[in-house]
């Protein structure tokens, strides 16, 4: 698959403070791409820098080639979501307008996006009276309204209850089937775990993975075993003896490195019975922090690293 | 050009507040109008300019500050709820964006200048026919409102852009009035190319001290300066949450 969105070596510098840290990466023809990072990371810098927001202290970001300031007709190749980019005292309709006359679609367009969204019944109260929720479901229309094949989305998920995270992955899933290239943000992995192809992940501006969700799992924090046993202090002093690294959690051992075969076979030749054995594979959230823990033990080892990027 | 500048009407015509604004302006020039007319006729009170004067000061002086005052809030607030962002996703080329809005607020100071100025003569007419007086509103002198009217609405974008805040967009029109009496303490006769103080021969008002064309001329030169600066900087700035 081609590359439809390519940052390269990318730098933005506030002042003194380095935000984006010579960040390389691109995204894929219709994959959607997680663009994760704690908050303060750089991820919003990066996507404004990449809309042409923010002007780049050095590299590129090009979207189908060009930079965004150079598509003939924007709006038609790329729709993007902002954080905070509606005037509360106007109605949702009458901003769905405003944008549609920009992108020169009917106005049929309007009703047909708010539909999509799921807002029709809110359409003519006033944004400023919209909850979270409504807040982002508003932006996707307005992302959505010309019919872009690229979507840029700046925290999606952001405040949504379990509910709209369902049906915003479902949406998102839906859009991917469609064709369309999804590059979305955020800073709570779980909301995209079950969403995105490809994961980049920035921390103090710098990128620490760039790999396919199911690559990084596998690399990630590795298989977690949790045993109950009948001896759990011999079966800790087998284990660790056995080179594994064990630790506690609600009066069952936490095993890392060995796997359940060589736990159930240590156990068997000591005499030990097992009560309950289980392997736990690492979620995203865990290989986030692992990553970015590393990230930020490199940044406190190397005085030249950036304290804190904006967000 | 034209579509961004269909949107920005689109824009405009989409917040209550901007009827209000328009409605509010026209309501009191009607009110200053009818309200000096009762007196006309009175001592002091029965020349061509004399009789004039509330009508170009209501339209080329509160219309025009009250324009400049809703340009720079409309623009600030464009950064201050975001907006500014999606109108640039729609429009990156920032000089073309930024011509766009001088010119909405350009039509906006001339139309609403026309309007008030048409209605204030409207009124005054016929309460001066039964008297016997006039106004004697020549085309200069309709023409030199109409250009404080546009004057001032570019010149409120142009803080709007170049403070990208409200109170400070505001506080900056609001305050150049008095700093401009406090600095003609100092400067003397200069201070009648000071923007407010412009307005006086401009509108050829009493205590002019020079003449309509080089006040016209100085106006112009006051807001091309600072809508180039205005374009300057945001065409320089990053816009950011």
């Amino acid at each position: 698959m081609s590359a439809v969105i390519e940052v390269s070596d990318l730098s933005k510098d506030y002042g003194d403070l380095r935000a984006v840290d010579r960040l390389s990466f691109s995204v894929a023809s219709g994959s959607i791409t997680g663009f994760l990072g704690p908050n303060g990371s750089g991820k919003t810098t990066t996507l404004r820098a990449l809309l042409g927001l923010v002007e780049p202290s050095s590299g590129t970001a090009r979207i189908a080639g060009s930079r965004y300031r150079d598509l003939e007709d924007p709006l038609r190749h790329v729709g993007a979501m902002l954080e905070s980019s509606t005037h509360p005292s106007r109605t949702a309709r009458n901003h769905l307008r405003v944008v549609a006359t920009e992108a020169r679609v009917p106005r049929s367009r309007v009703d047909e996006v708010l539909e999509l969204v799921e807002l029709t019944s809110a359409a003519n109260r006033r944004v400023g009276t919209f909850s979270l929720g409504m807040h982002q479901r508003l932006g996707l229309a307005t992302a959505l309204i010309s019919e872009p094949e690229i979507l840029v989305l700046d925290e999606p998920a952001n405040g949504l209850d379990p509910q709209g995270i369902r049906w915003l992955r479902d949406f998102l899933r839906g859009l991917s089937d469609d064709g369309h290239t999804i590059l979305l943000s955020s800073h709570v992995l779980a909301e995209v775990a079950q969403t995105v192809d490809h994961v980049v992940v920035i921390d103090h501006g710098r990128i620490v993975a760039d790999e396919p969700l199911d690559v990084l799992m596998a690399r990630g924090a590795g298989e977690r075993v949790h045993v109950r046993s009948s001896d759990q202090e011999a079966l800790r002093s087998y284990l660790v003896a056995e080179g594994a690294h064990v630790t506690d959690e609600a009066g069952a051992l936490v095993v890392t490195g060995v796997g359940t075969d060589t736990i159930g076979r240590l156990a068997f030749d000591r005499h030990i019975v097992i009560y309950e054995i289980g392997a736990v594979r690492a979620s995203l959230e865990d290989t986030f922090l692992d990553l970015t823990a590393d990230a930020a033990g490199q940044a406190t080892r190397h005085d030249t690293d950036p304290q804190e990027a904006t967000s | 050009m034209i579509t961004l500048l269909r949107a920005d009407l689109v824009r405009l015509r989409t917040l209550r507040s901007h009827h209000v604004v328009v409605a509010v302006l026209l309501g009191l020039v009607a009110l200053i109008t009818a309200g000096s007319m009762s007196d006309a006729g009175s001592a002091g009170f029965n020349s061509p300019a004399e009789l004039r004067e509330p009508i170009t000061a209501s339209v080329g002086i509160m219309v025009a500050v009250a324009l400049a005052l809703f340009a720079a809030t409309r623009v600030a607030g464009e950064y201050r709820f975001g907006t500014l962002s999606q109108r640039l996703l729609a429009a990156p080329r920032r000089t073309q964006l930024l011509l766009v809005t001088l010119t909405t607020h350009g039509v906006l100071g001339l139309v609403l200048g026309a309007g008030a100025l048409g209605l204030g003569a409207g009124i005054a007419a016929p309460m001066l026919a039964d008297k016997d007086l006039s106004i004697e509103l020549s085309a200069s002198i309709a023409a030199s409102v109409l250009l404080a009217t546009v004057a001032f609405s570019l010149i409120g974008v142009a803080c709007g852009v170049i403070f990208r805040s409200q109170p400070a967009a505001v506080m900056v029109i609001v305050g150049m009035f008095v700093a401009e009496k406090i600095l003609g303490m100092f400067i003397g006769g200069a201070a009648a190319y000071l923007p407010y103080g412009l307005l006086t021969p401009l509108l050829r008002m009493e205590g002019a001290t020079i003449g309509a064309g080089a006040a016209a001329i100085s106006l112009v030169t006051i807001t091309a300066a600072l809508t180039g600066l205005a374009l300057v900087l945001f065409n320089r700035r990053d816009v950011t949450p």
